[in-house]
């Protein structure tokens, strides 16, 4: 017989809340912020940014540097475990990553989640690798979409500069089937432009996935989270909306809502 | 003060266990040394990854008698997450034996409804039969989960946390000496930290 305590009065619930997710942009040890992949601008210290999140409880957070792939480095181990020693959420890191050693190396620093973009386009096997040993949770595939020259829209690796062949669903297939375990879907023409949720990418796309969908780009709103998980992602992510106030990118404030006002929009929200 | 040693089998994810233990104030090292598990009194196994790729981990380097040694010591062990799921019987993930030291089995979540994707990942409520583990908790108290298998414990007496993804299932198990929590109080921010102050306060007492 289970007992029912006081600090647990709220305990089992129907209703499973989202996972609204930071992404926090860096470019070496610089936290910087994009507008559709371009124009950087720098926030500050990621550290300090870290720690401010930590304080307002965050649900998880994102580390991506956003030039490792391109310039083909490797991940920054320093700036990840100073991140890492601060953080007392879940935490995922991409950015430079394209062997198991590296997740390795980068997983005892205390980072539980590695997401792959470049990578698993150019070499899909390391999703498979990377499940095998650490389980299939433990590895992300980040599809950043842009429309092409004809209105299209297209799977892009290294930092939006290149695309990729073949389409969205043949892409999620062959992910799916080397184990990936969350999918990043992520509307590049919209990073940074408070423009709003591209529902129709995650409607289109949620009819061949499986594992969970984390919606990112044009975030301006809790009722933009709303409306993400309503077509269909199980978690939104976004960079500008907790970096700015007021959507205003003059006007740098880390921010995050309170549990009260996400428990309030979104504790009778139907799973998808 | 109670001492830990955190087990780094080559899976999982010793140094945020540890990063949380210090934050709190606790001393912990991370080793899988004969003398180093035999000094403390804790040893915590955490744990990320596959079930019988771990179990093949444990073998071969002969920590599973070291933990089973400590264990049948009266000692205290903390399985974590898949270290939790180590510690039970059977796991259908490589349908592979654990370590035995809980009478429960590891199955996959198998027939929820459509809206409950696999992995669980996420922030869940939990309910706890134990007080003294639940004192001075901050408001909404609430745990990480990600995971696609969970145990299901064969003696009811066992069952310490419970919480619900489309079914209610076994989150916490206390046998004795010996604990297992699914979620990642390490990842848990100051519900983590709560939990962890309890647990070692209860240690210290006993």
């Amino acid at each position: 017989m289970l007992l029912e305590c006081n600090c647990f009065r709220t305990f089992i619930q129907n209703s499973v809340l989202p996972r609204i997710i930071p992404i926090l942009s860096i470019e070496g040890d610089r936290l910087v912020k994009t507008v559709k992949f371009k124009k950087p601008n720098y926030l500050g210290d990621p550290l300090n940014a870290i720690r401010i999140f930590n304080d307002k409880m965050i649900d998880e957070i994102a580390i991506v540097d956003i030039k490792a792939s391109k310039l083909n480095l490797e991940p920054n181990y320093q700036i990840i475990e100073e991140m890492a020693s601060q953080c007392f959420s879940p935490l995922s890191y991409g950015g430079g990553v394209k062997s198991v050693d590296q997740v390795k190396k980068i997983f005892d620093l205390g980072v539980e989640k590695i997401i792959l973009n470049t990578s698993a386009f150019v070499t899909p096997k390391l999703v498979n690798e990377i499940a095998a040993s650490f389980g299939s949770q433990s590895v992300i595939a980040s599809f950043d979409i842009k429309k092409d020259f004809f209105g299209n829209p297209k799977i892009n690796c290294l930092s939006a500069s290149k695309k990729v062949q073949n389409t969205i669903p043949y892409w999620i297939d062959v992910l799916q089937k080397e184990g990936v375990g969350e999918i990043l879907l992520q509307d590049v023409d919209r990073d940074g432009t408070f423009t709003g949720i591209n529902t129709s990418l995650i409607e289109e796309a949620k009819e061949h996935i499986e594992v969970p969908i984390v919606y990112v780009g044009g975030v301006r709103s809790l009722a933009d989270i709303q409306l993400a998980l309503k077509a269909g992602a199980q978690a939104v992510a976004a960079g500008s909306f907790f970096a700015y106030r007021n959507n205003d990118p003059k006007s740098i404030l880390i921010d995050y809502p309170k549990y009260s006002e996400i428990k309030r929009e979104f504790g009778n929200t139907e799973l998808n | 003060m109670v001492n830990s040693v955190i087990l780094n089998y080559g899976l999982g994810n010793p140094q945020s266990v540890q990063n949380m233990l210090r934050k709190i104030g606790l001393r912990s090292i991370i080793s899988t040394k004969q003398e180093d598990i035999e000094a403390n009194e804790v040893l915590i196994i955490p744990g990320v990854g596959h079930f019988s790729k771990a179990m093949e981990l444990l073998n071969d380097s002969g920590l599973t008698e070291r933990v089973n040694k400590h264990a049948n010591e009266g000692k205290i062990v903390i399985g974590i997450c898949l270290g939790m799921q180590l510690l039970c019987t059977h796991s259908e993930e490589g349908d592979s034996k654990g370590l035995g030291l809980f009478d429960a089995n590891v199955v996959k979540f198998s027939k929820l409804e459509k809206q409950y994707k696999i992995p669980n990942i996420g922030w869940r409520n939990t309910k706890c039969n134990d007080l003294l583990l639940t004192d001075k908790f901050p408001d909404d108290p609430r745990f990480y989960f990600t995971h696609s298998y969970y145990v299901k414990c064969n003696n009811n007496e066992d069952v310490l946390m419970q919480s619900r993804y489309g079914i209610n299932y076994t989150v916490g198990i206390r046998k004795k000496n010996i604990y297992g929590f699914q979620f990642h109080p390490e990842k848990s921010h100051a519900f983590g930290m709560q939990l962890f102050s309890n647990l070692y306060s209860k240690f210290s007492a006993s």
